[in-house]
């Protein structure tokens, strides 16, 4: 009877010690095992970032979290813990091969590759997942290559708040161009340079020379487009802008941006039989108003850089 | 107040006591002629006999399931917060709600509660022992209840609160927030893990199973549910009982426990709280206790209005449920989880306010409205109030178990596919230790869901109607009168049922 209490104790015990203990046996046993470097990235859709920081219980509601940097040795293993904190990502890294990964909330994903080459990699997340989507890019170095310019900072949300007040179009169309995230693929201040794998052009185009696709021919050309752009009834082809030289062909190119912007572009691969370049300019009619748009245009071609004339030279 | 329950174990005979002289609960007369067939599990099957008469048998069930509860509540701290990935949810809220309320409780009564972890720490506490009784000796360290002893401060229940009242109002509050811990595996931790420690301090200063009986809001419903049961804890010959001096189902041996659950149980006539422990099994110096299979719905007797709330509020529970998850109102769901859908508090409190209303006013009022009426157009003589009223509301016993059983089965049907993803990797971390953890959403035969939901309801139909009219006949002798006090309440039933059938077919 008394051996038979003891069992029972015993048993009892195991089983409240080995309910806690066993699932983080087990879990650092199979760490552990893995022959490779083991780099966890979660997806945080709110934040608009892929982060090496743990995330869990319900902490990014509140947390921030420190993009990834990550630095490779040239020929190391990597095994390749995914998450999503919150909806579903789709990671995909194409110049290493990884990819995509559908990240469903809730689930671990493992890809495993091997850095054989020097160089910077981008990472995106590829399926669309919320208001900070187009921030959701990063990139993991391989060797001795150089840190890239820091990313497009995080998404902070601000532009779930009512904007502020803005001083001129080109100052709201800025604050557009970056909350929405086009700075993400397009650059800070539109100079583009974002590899786009399988692009046709590489890289993502700059838009910092809108200017000159819209014939606009010099800064008093540009502030005498912004200002017709910010009237209330937008622009019309028979209502030149005073001070615009080429006012048909600056109207028709305008046009042809608009529909670029509200309508989205699919981008031209480089390789027709390779995969879909992961970064796309999406539809935007539905998330940015004509007002919107316009201060975005104002802002671009406000970044513009004209050769100052000064009555000599060319 | 439900008689069934002793609320005065204190009042338990010493050993010497003779069975005459011992205050119970009522006269100790045998229990009513049984109703329908019977077969004594444990004479057909010996070694089922063999199995629940071992010490250990209890302890046998419960250490597992204690085992993987608490697996499943350190998935609800450490594993992922999203809940359809977090075993905890997926198995407490999806698999284990549909195994309990579609396969335990009508076919093995309150077998969960032989197996259940909640009160596993307190009454070990309370018992010192996990296997075997201890036997209170002259001197001996710990209070004495009937001839075993106990450890903690064993002090009576008080008796104003010897019903089910507490248990109505825990489970109405426990599922008024049901979109938070429903969603959130970290809500689910704190909601069952108070549970533990509220069973625990319960079984510490309280007798025996106090916390099972009165305050478990899980109990509560498997009480009602389980008297349309088809398994039975009983005593074989009521002649032997009445002739044992030992009583030792009641006051407990050497060979098992006095019955923790305040039940006398060679004069059990309902399956309402019995915990099935089966120590009554273990005690019976004759033989004499044993687990018959019968026909469905067999104890009909409701024995207060704690019991008849407590139909009521399972069947508003079952319709309310039916429109917030089921039906096609995300609005309802928002209100429900206003923290997550942006609505706020005074939103929720409205709908909270509804909540509570349905079962314990708006039902309770339509079906007292329609048991007026049918009182008024039988006429004559009618049994009192009280006596009728709990007579016709234990009709909504078993279609409100049928109610449940066609809510609960798009859950597991529709919801089942991701039991095997937790199963493989139950904290989200990414194991795969079945394989299937990849297995892709996939509902079970959704496009016939409906149809078998209707098929349930209406086998629930079919049984309270014919349990209406033969209620109807305890309370009116003449058949006129018992046809005219019938039809209201068949109607009620019917337009209850109509509405479960709108809600799932439309």
């Amino acid at each position: 009877m008394k051996t038979r209490e003891w069992l029972s104790t015993i048993l009892a015990l195991a089983a409240v010690i080995g309910s806690v203990a066993l699932p983080f046996w087990y879990e650092g046993r199979r760490a552990a095992s893995a022959p490779e470097r083991t780099i966890t990235l979660t997806g945080v859709a709110s934040s608009g970032i892929w982060t090496e920081d743990p995330v869990t219980g319900d902490n990014y509601r509140k947390n921030s979290f420190k993009p990834a940097r990550i630095r490779l040795e040239k020929g190391e293993s990597v095994r390749l813990v995914l998450r999503s904190a919150d909806v579903t990502h789709r990671f995909y890294m194409p110049e290493l091969g990884v990819g995509p990964v559908e990240l469903v909330p809730g689930h671990t994903e493992e890809v495993h590759f091997k850095a054989d080459r020097e160089g910077v990699f981008n990472y995106y997340c590829t399926e669309i997942c919320g208001d900070c989507h187009f921030h959701m890019r990063g990139f993991l170095t391989v060797g001795n290559a150089a840190d890239p310019a820091a990313a497009a900072a995080a998404c902070d949300g601000t532009h779930r708040e009512s904007p502020p007040a803005f001083s001129s179009l080109a100052e709201e169309g800025r604050y557009w161009f970056e909350s929405k995230g086009c700075v993400s693929c397009h650059g800070a201040g539109g100079t583009g340079g974002v590899p786009n794998f399988n692009y046709a052009r590489g890289t993502v185009p700059a838009l910092n020379t809108l200017a000159s696709k819209l014939s606009l021919e010099s800064k008093s050309e540009v502030e005498a487009f912004t200002q017709a752009l910010g009237q209330k009834e937008g622009l019309a082809k028979d209502k030149p802008a005073p001070g615009v030289s080429n006012w048909a062909l600056s109207y028709a190119q305008y046009q042809s941006v608009l529909r670029t912007i509200q309508g989205g572009s699919p981008p031209l691969k480089a390789d027709p039989k390779g995969p879909e370049p992961p970064l796309f300019m999406p539809a935007w009619k539905e998330k940015l108003g004509l007002d919107q748009i316009n201060s975005i245009i104002a802002y671009l071609v406000s970044q513009q850089k004209f050769e100052e004339h000064t009555g000599w030279g060319m | 107040m439900s008689e069934n329950i002793n609320p005065n174990p204190s009042i338990l005979p010493s050993p010497s006591a003779t069975p005459a002289s011992r205050p119970l609960t009522g006269p100790l007369a045998p229990p009513p002629p049984l109703e329908g067939w019977r077969i004594d599990l444990l004479k057909t099957f010996p070694w089922l006999k063999w199995l629940v008469k071992r010490r250990w048998f209890q302890f046998a069930v419960v250490l597992p399931n204690l085992f993987l509860f608490l697996v499943f509540l350190a998935a609800g701290v450490w594993g992922t917060p999203v809940g359809n990935r977090n075993i905890l949810i997926v198995f407490v809220w999806i698999f284990w709600w549909f195994l309990l309320i579609s396969a335990m409780v009508p076919f093995l009564s309150r077998a969960w509660c032989t197996m259940c972890p909640f009160p596993f720490f307190g009454e070990w506490i309370q018992r010192g022992s996990l296997t075997t009784p201890k036997m209170a000796a002259p001197g001996a360290k710990g209070a004495k209840v009937g001839i075993n002893r106990y450890f903690g401060w064993n002090l009576r229940w008080p008796k104003a609160l010897s019903n089910i009242w507490m248990q109505n109002i825990g489970f109405l509050g426990l599922c008024t927030f049901s979109a938070f811990y429903l969603t959130r595996p970290i809500v689910t931790v704190w909601v069952l893990g108070s549970l533990i420690i509220i069973a625990t301090v319960l079984h510490v200063v309280f007798r025996q199973r106090a916390f099972c009986n009165y305050v478990c809001p899980v109990s509560g419903f498997l009480s009602l549910y389980s008297m349309s049961s088809m398994a039975e804890v009983r005593s074989r010959d009521a002649e032997v009982c009445l002739k044992c001096h030992d009583k030792s189902c009641l006051v407990g041996s050497e060979r098992g426990w006095g019955c923790p659950w305040f039940n006398f149980p060679s004069k059990m006539e309902r399956n309402n709280y019995c915990g099935m422990c089966m120590e009554c099994i273990k005690s019976c110096p004759h033989d004499n206790m044993t687990v018959r299979l019968r026909p469905f719905a067999t104890d009909t007797k409701l024995k207060g209005y704690d019991e008849a709330w407590k139909a009521f509020i399972m069947l508003s529970l079952a319709l309310a449920y039916s429109v917030i998850y089921l039906g096609p109102w995300g609005f309802f769901k928002d209100l429900a989880n206003f923290t997550e859908s942006g609505r706020g508090l005074s939103a929720f409190l409205g709908y909270a306010l509804c909540l509570w209303a349905l079962p314990m006013v708006v039902i309770p009022t339509v079906f007292s409205a329609f048991h007026w009426v049918a009182r008024r157009l039988a006429g004559a003589e009618p049994k009192p109030w009280k006596e009728s009223f709990l007579l016709m509301a234990y009709q909504l016993v078993p279609l409100g178990l049928l109610a449940w059983i066609a809510f609960s089965l798009p859950l597991i049907f529709i919801n089942g596919s991701y039991i095997l993803v937790t199963m493989s990797d139950p904290f989200g971390w990414g194991w795969d230790l079945f394989h299937t953890a990849h297995t892709a959403w996939s509902p079970i035969l959704p496009q016939w869901m409906p149809a078998i939901q209707v098929g349930i309801l209406a086998i629930g139909l079919i049984l309270t109607l014919k349990s209406v009219f033969k209620q109807a006949g305890k309370i009116y002798t003449d058949n006129r009168a018992r046809l005219r006090f019938a039809l209201p309440m068949a109607l009620l039933m019917t337009l209850i049922v109509s509405l479960f059938i709108r809600l799932y077919v439309s």
